[in-house]
């Protein structure tokens, strides 16, 4: 599904992401951990397609394509979803009109026909109601004036319609009181299938408490320092993320899967 | 050769020539308005950029062609004016070709008691002193030469009387065309509003031009609020883009009344909006909101003044342009508040989004305040579209053109969303985004 490998980026004159190596197959879902600033952000958005960040050595392929030459929307037509740590807010951007437009662009570029008004917004409401997203909400411009645990449901509302293939969740449980977490929870899980797959940006353990994942990662300083099983992420909650240095600085990804 | 000179006496002979067939002609004290007033525009001539009202705005293409006054002969076909309604609005209409009254055009309804709604010469070959409480001692600032080449003409436009506390039962349609067949015509209607106290209406001015000959329109409307009247006052500006448009608003409101301004400038080669609020009582409160848009070489500029000149007045300015090519927008907006205006309210803000490289935004606050209880705020900024806005756009499948048009049309949508007139707001909204998706970079809005 998606394999980087030995991936450097820049951003100006800084190097941020120093040589990650990860590898997730259909059905998986990954749970990235890691220090503020270890470059988690970074490796979403690159993901993802922002511009301003130079791939200085490296590769991303995505179902066996190469990732980085397409443009963000060709990503999202093939699939890729990321869920944003902030959020922006759109003014004058009402909420279901660009989904509904971002869900067409997708379908016409798969040949198929664009969804009618009627059929989105009652898929829309469905998917609202499974992830508690206020229907207010639905008629309001793009995260404007949202709190933030509204504009991470909107997040997850968005994912629930766009049914991605790769969902990146960036600490999308960051700001949600405990329903909202379960709910959130409860979205992803309900996307699960053996096709689609999931990596998920948390710096809590409770989250994996509700979904839980295949492997969890260690990012720090630009790379993976460790990988596990969902026990590590227990180890870190404990220990924290200095009982990594102490142990052994740089040690090799315990690499899972190819 | 031409100088700036020789058209204005152009102008003037011209005007000369044709007083003695004009509405009230006979009327000697209405004959030495117009006639002052010509001497005015004789002395002031066309402004150059060395006055500061006109710094940014260059009408140096005014002095070089002449735009015939007297082109009234046009017959219009009753479906060429279809495009310039609005079916799911109902109003009573008045429309003019070259700033003439065509009544097989025009439509109005049974009006309600109270109400007066004529065409300007009608009211000056029958009552002209109707027009006492606007023209006596002759008003306007006359020191302004296009105000001045207004009043010399004085021929016809819209009279609309309101007395206390009645109700305009529907919208009214003021629809200005101009046309050329051949000849470069100059259209320069007056409109005047006189709305009794505790009155209340809405008024759409939209200006429009039949064909791609070249035109000059200098409109001139000057509107009175009594006691707690109310007045929402539209203006649509899409004229061709070669023409000239002028306009001059100018409201007097008494206490408890409310004007509320909504301006979208979308056509023309050069426009310039002027409006002049002066807030004379107690709890009169403005709201003026405009939006002008321009592409290629066109010019607009949106000239505000507000007077607050009596204590407990509130004034609330949001003035947006979007410009691309190598369009030019100028906001320039003055709030006076007078040493007696405490608990004055003013806020005023100019927002710019420029689409291309080569296009400009001029924004200019001034604030002139002698009183010192008084919150006042303004802020402008001119910027590009937001690139977090596009990639989250984007990130969910939009394609870059269609991200960047839903973002304008977005940052248009917040001046449209305050409309009250909800079937204006949709119509003109559809009209953005017909002229945005001709702009480079968003074509697929649709
Ligand atoms: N555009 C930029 N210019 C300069 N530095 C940047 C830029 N973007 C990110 N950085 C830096 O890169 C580092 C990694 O940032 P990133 O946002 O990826 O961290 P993170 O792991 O997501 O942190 P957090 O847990 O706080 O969200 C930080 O030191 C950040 O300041
Ligand atoms: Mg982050």
């Amino acid at each position: 599904m998606l394999k980087i490998n030995n991936l450097h980026v820049r951003v100006g004159e800084k190097t941020i992401l120093n040589g990650i190596d990860l590898a997730v197959k259909p059905g998986e879902v990954h749970a990235i951990m890691g220090p503020n600033g270890s470059g988690k952000s970074t490796l979403s958005h690159v993901l993802a397609g922002r511009e301003g960040y130079e791939v200085i050595e490296g590769e991303v392929l995505y179902q066996g394509n190469n990732l980085l030459d397409l443009s963000p929307e060709a990503r999202a037509h093939a699939g890729l979803f990321l869920g944003f740590q902030y959020p922006v807010e759109i003014p004058g951007v009402n909420n279901m009109y660009f989904l509904k437009a971002a869900i067409n662009a997708r379908r016409v570029v798969q040949g198929r026909n664009e969804l009618d008004a009627f059929d989105f917004i009652q898929m829309a409401k469905t998917k609202a109601k499974l992830v508690g997203l206020d229907e207010s909400l639905l008629q309001r411009s793009v995260n404007e004036g949202f709190s933030g645990g509204e504009k991470k449901r909107n997040e997850i509302f968005q994912m629930a319609v766009l049914e991605p293939i790769l969902a990146i969740l960036d600490e999308t449980d960051s700001g949600l009181d405990i329903d909202a977490l379960r709910i959130v929870a409860e979205g992803v899980n309900a996307l699960r299938d053996p096709e689609r797959s999931v990596i998920l940006v948390t710096h809590y353990q409770r989250l994996l408490d509700y979904i839980v994942p295949d492997y969890v990662h260690v990012l720090s300083e630009g790379r993976i320092v460790r990988s596990g099983g969902r026990e590590l992420a227990l180890t870190l909650e404990e220990k924290g993320y200095g009982w990594l240095k102490e142990k052994s600085p740089h040690i090799a990804p315990a690499g899972p899967g190819a | 050769m031409n100088t700036a000179a020789d058209m204005v006496d152009r102008y003037c002979r011209e005007l000369a020539s044709i007083a003695p067939t004009l509405p009230a002609a006979e009327v000697p004290w209405i004959q030495q308005i117009r006639n002052k007033a010509r001497d005015d525009f004789a002395r002031l001539g066309f402004p150059t950029r060395l006055q500061e009202a006109w710094h940014y705005t260059n009408v140096g293409a005014l002095q070089r062609r002449f735009f015939e006054l007297a082109n009234s002969g046009i017959s219009v076909d009753p479906n060429a004016i279809e495009p310039f309604l609005y079916p799911d609005i109902d109003s009573h209409r008045l429309v003019f070709i070259n700033g003439i009254h065509a009544p097989e055009l025009s439509e109005i309804g049974t009006l309600p008691d109270g109400v007066i709604l004529e065409n300007l010469a009608t009211t000056l070959a029958q009552t002209p002193e109707q027009l006492e409480p606007f023209i006596g001692g002759r008003k306007l600032p006359l020191e302004h030469a296009f105000n001045a080449l207004n009043t010399a003409l004085l021929r016809d436009g819209t009279c609309l009387h309101l007395a206390p506390n009645t109700q305009l039962d529907k919208p009214l349609h003021l629809l200005f065309l101009s046309a050329g067949e051949g000849q470069e015509s100059c259209s320069q209607p007056r409109n005047l509003i006189l709305a009794g106290a505790g009155s209340q209406a809405v008024v759409l001015e939209s200006y429009h031009s039949l064909g791609e000959a070249a035109c000059f329109t200098n409109s001139c409307s000057d509107i009175i609020l009594e006691a707690d009247a109310q007045l929402h006052h539209y203006k649509l500006q899409e004229e061709n883009r070669h023409s000239y448009h002028i306009a001059n608003l100018q409201v007097q409101q008494n206490s408890g009344s409310h004007f509320e301004s909504h301006l979208l400038s979308l056509g023309a080669a050069l426009a310039r909006h002027e409006l002049h609020v002066d807030l004379n009582g107690e709890g009169a409160h403005c709201t003026l909101n405009g939006l002008y848009l321009g592409n290629g070489r066109q010019h607009a500029d949106c000239h505000t003044q507000v007077r607050h000149i009596h204590p407990g007045t509130d004034s609330h300015q949001a003035y947006k342009g979007i410009l691309d090519g190598r369009a030019r927008g100028v906001f320039n907006g003055r709030v006076y508040v007078h040493p007696q205006a405490q608990q004055t309210n003013a806020e005023q803000s100019n927002h710019n989004l420029l689409l291309s490289a080569n296009a400009e935004a001029d924004t200019k606050p001034e604030l002139e305040i002698y009183a010192d209880d008084v919150r006042c705020s303004h802020g402008a900024t001119v910027g590009q579209l937001d690139e977090d806005m596009i990639f989250y756009l984007r990130s969910r499948g939009l394609p870059e053109d269609a991200a960047r048009g839903l973002l304008t049309l977005g940052f248009a949508r917040e001046l449209l969303d305050r409309m009250p007139l909800k079937p204006l707001s949709v119509q003109l909204e559809q009209k953005i985004t017909d002229i945005l998706s001709q702009s480079d970079g968003m074509k697929s809005l649709k």
